[in-house]
């Protein structure tokens, strides 16, 4: 195994059965992520891109493949353990279309949310998640709730958040997809330079061809096949 | 201190960030705090009917009766024994039975209570209720001053009756009203009271008049009656058949030739037949009647009380019945100690029948009564019975209410678990959630129970005039003695204090449960399914 890579997936296979339908979505798909790295995955809505992301964070099954995070091989066919649910937490951030910030939370508690959840939250988190919010241009939000901010600083909120446990991996599920052009080119460029700076590499699932060169690796996603571009 | 992420986003859920509360919570806190306050409410008001009707019936009959299995004439013997005992207070024999009492035209057939007061303190607070049953005279150039009837004057000639026999015979005991000037203005330049007022003053006009040197002069032109008199020890007395004043304070001197008049009204006279006598008379011997005077009119708050009742001597009904050395059973008082408990007051009155080799039967107040209470105990288990599916409907709301949360937060759910939450913990803030709305609620329930409790009065008074006006006010009070009722905070009972926490644990243990069913449903969700949700 090449010790640069973080993320490798090996003949990653997925199908979804409706009554006697089936649909291949996945089909032994192969890829590594060297660290630092970012790679795109564009395709067409439906083709897959979403599961797996989530095959990626373990936070869905597939059929076949086995996955390496870092130096951990995981059969992807089993559920995550909990001492790899927990390892999910360190690891990975994921970084969702529809920013899923809770809206009950204020922006502060959001972003140490997940340090909150692997019980690690202490005052250098709090110090963390204030330095991300202010790289991410959204300091003086760390007070408000969700609900009073603008698309484009939901985003940022939840990149602040998906980069606070200091993840290797960044899973971005077409991050832009809500935001308008100007906004959209805003948050990505936010999203690459704080990868960059974090050391973080990237899996950027997106439609968009500029944002997607933008990165090391492209490649598409069809029929059930992930193409280097 | 760290706090549990599951607890802290239940927390969040309910009382959000730069939000004291979320509606859903305010409902759902204030939904179960009525809930729990009803229940609290209703149990410790039936507990304080209870309690109330526990006293009264104490106050009619005392702590027991000791009835003999057979006509004796050893009772004294009995009486004196037991007196005797430090675990008895008061010993009160009685002779009791129908007699007719007739007022001209008017007849009335009362039970009759014999009582013998001449060796100590009597069982029943005779005084008590005969301040209860006290009625004025009302008249706009004069106050009734009469003094509520005491049971020291219960002589062999003298007969307390009920309201119901009072009415229905047309009598009432002497009354003394002190009369206004020609103006009908009161000035009670004398600073005097009326003391005594017994059966035997006639009808009449009074003057009282302070002619210096503590001297007084009561005068009676009507009756041609004329007296000095000096105070002792604070009383005026005039000699029979006149009113006993007494002086509010021997320092304070009414100023010469001060002077009050009083009008006096004699206590009604009625006859008294026993069964005997009627017999005699069906016979046509001829049978006078016995003649009394009505002393006072009694009341007795115990609703099982019989209402067409009168009390008179013990001597009085011996006569009637012309037997000597009967009784028909002693009311006895007990110490506290005794007392307190049912159940030592129960083997206690078990000590003293078997003492007695079974003559007498001692019976204790919960054993005769117990039809009533078992009546009352049935009421407050139907009153938890029908509470309890309430506050399960209440659950089911919360259970729908948080359910309604775990559909609209199925992509939080997801992200939670996503962000490495373990699903035990994710389901957990759903219990929580129904844990906090449970605790709190019972907090803020047993408040709002405590702030009734505090202002039962004002609230039911403003309740009452609403629906039924000032009279109903007054029907509440009587009817019911609400406004005296006794309904102990938690920590002056035990009793109140359980009923407190009993109710709280059941509506948090209720809001928990229904947590349960939401938390469930989140735990067991794909976190894939639910970030893709729409």
């Amino acid at each position: 195994m090449n010790n640069s890579i973080i993320l490798q997936a090996n003949d990653i296979s997925k199908t979804f059965r409706f009554g006697k339908q089936e649909l291949a979505v996945l089909k032994s798909i192969n890829l590594s992520l060297p660290m630092g790295s970012s790679l795109s995955i564009r395709g067409e809505s439906g083709c897959g891109k979403t599961t797996l992301l989530n095959i990626l964070a373990r936070i869905e099954n597939a059929d076949a493949g086995t996955l390496l995070w870092g130096q951990r091989s995981m059969d992807c066919e089993r559920k995550a353990r909990p001492d790899e649910v927990a390892h999910r937490a360190n690891f990975l951030g994921v970084v969702y279309q529809a920013y899923y910030l809770v809206p009950e939370l204020s922006v502060l508690e959001n972003v140490t949310l997940s340090a909150r959840i692997s019980g690690s939250l202490d005052r250098s988190f709090v110090e963390r998640a204030h330095d991300l919010l202010k790289k991410m241009g959204v300091a003086d939000k760390a007070d408000q709730i969700p609900g009073k901010l603008s698309g484009g600083e939901r985003q940022r909120v939840a990149i602040a958040r998906a980069l606070l446990n200091q993840p290797k991996v960044l899973l971005a599920d077409e991050p832009t997809g809500n935001l308008d052009e100007r906004t959209g080119e805003d948050v990505m460029s936010l999203l690459l330079n704080a990868c960059s700076e974090e050391g973080a590499s990237l899996i950027l699932v997106t439609h968009n061809q500029a944002f997607a060169r933008a990165t090391n690796q492209q490649s598409v996603l069809t029929e059930g096949k992930l193409n280097e571009v | 201190m760290k706090i549990p992420w599951p607890l802290f986003l239940a927390w969040k859920q309910l009382f959000p960030s730069r939000k004291i509360v979320s509606f859903f919570s305010l409902l759902a806190v204030v939904g179960v705090a009525l809930g729990v306050n009803v229940m609290i409410v209703v149990v410790a008001f039936m507990k304080g009917f209870q309690h109330k009707f526990r006293e009264d019936i104490i106050d009619a009959q005392g702590h027991a009766r000791a009835i003999p299995l057979s006509r004796t004439k050893e009772w004294r013997i009995l009486q004196n024994e037991l007196l005797l005992m430090p675990k008895v207070s008061s010993v009160t024999p009685y002779l009791q039975g129908p007699l007719l009492v007739q007022k001209k035209d008017y007849h009335s057939v009362p039970l009759t209570i014999g009582i013998d007061l001449s060796r100590g303190e009597p069982v029943l607070p005779l005084d008590e209720f005969l301040e209860n049953g006290q009625m004025r005279l009302e008249a706009h150039d004069a106050v009734d001053v009469t003094p509520v009837p005491a049971s020291s004057s219960l002589h062999d000639d003298v007969v307390f009756v009920s309201q119901y026999v009072a009415n229905r015979l047309g009598v009432r005991p002497g009354a003394i009203l002190r009369m206004g000037d020609s103006k009908g203005q009161q000035d009670d330049a004398l600073g005097v009271s009326v003391y005594e007022f017994s059966v035997d003053v006639p009808s009449a006009e009074w003057h009282l008049e302070y002619l210096g040197k503590q001297v007084w002069a009561l005068r009676s032109p009507g009756l041609g009656f004329a007296r000095e008199i000096k105070p002792v020890d604070g009383l005026l007395i005039a000699g029979p058949g006149t009113p006993t004043f007494a002086t509010i304070s021997p320092f304070l001197e009414p100023e010469i030739g001060a002077k009050s008049t009083y009008q006096t009204f004699r206590a009604s006279t009625i006859e008294v037949f026993s069964p005997a006598m009627i017999e005699q008379a069906q016979a046509d011997e001829m049978v006078p009647p016995k003649e009394v005077r009505v002393g006072g009119i009694f009341e007795v708050p115990w609703q099982g009380f019989h209402a067409e009742a009168m009390i008179g001597s013990f001597r009085m009904f011996e006569d009637m019945r012309t037997t000597t050395g009967l009784c028909d059973g002693m009311f006895l008082k007990f110490s506290q100690d005794i007392s307190n408990n049912e159940e030592s007051l129960y083997a206690f009155c078990e000590e003293l029948e078997l003492a007695r080799s079974m003559d007498w039967a001692f019976v204790p107040w919960f054993v005769e009564n117990a039809w009533f209470f078992d009546l009352l105990k049935f009421e407050e288990y139907l009153m938890i019975l029908i509470m309890v599916p309430i506050g399960l409907v209440a659950a089911f709301a919360i259970a729908i209410a948080l359910m309604t949360t775990v559909l609209r937060k199925i992509r939080e759910i997801g992200l939670l678990v996503a962000m490495g939450g373990a699903r035990g913990a994710v389901g957990a803030i759903f219990c929580i959630q129904g844990f906090l709305i449970g605790l709190l609620g019972a907090v803020l329930g047993c408040v709002l129970a405590l702030l009734f409790i505090r202002f039962r009065d004002d609230i039911m008074s403003f309740i009452v005039v609403r629906i039924a006006g000032d009279e109903g006010k007054v029907g509440v009070a009587q009817f019911y003695d609400f406004y005296s009722l006794y309904v102990p905070y938690p920590w002056e009972s035990s009793e109140s204090a359980s009923t407190f926490i009993t109710f709280a644990l059941f509506a948090v243990f209720v809001s928990t449960l229904a947590g349960l069913i939401p938390a469930w449903r989140a735990a067991r969700m794909n976190p894939a399914d639910a970030l893709r949700n729409e």
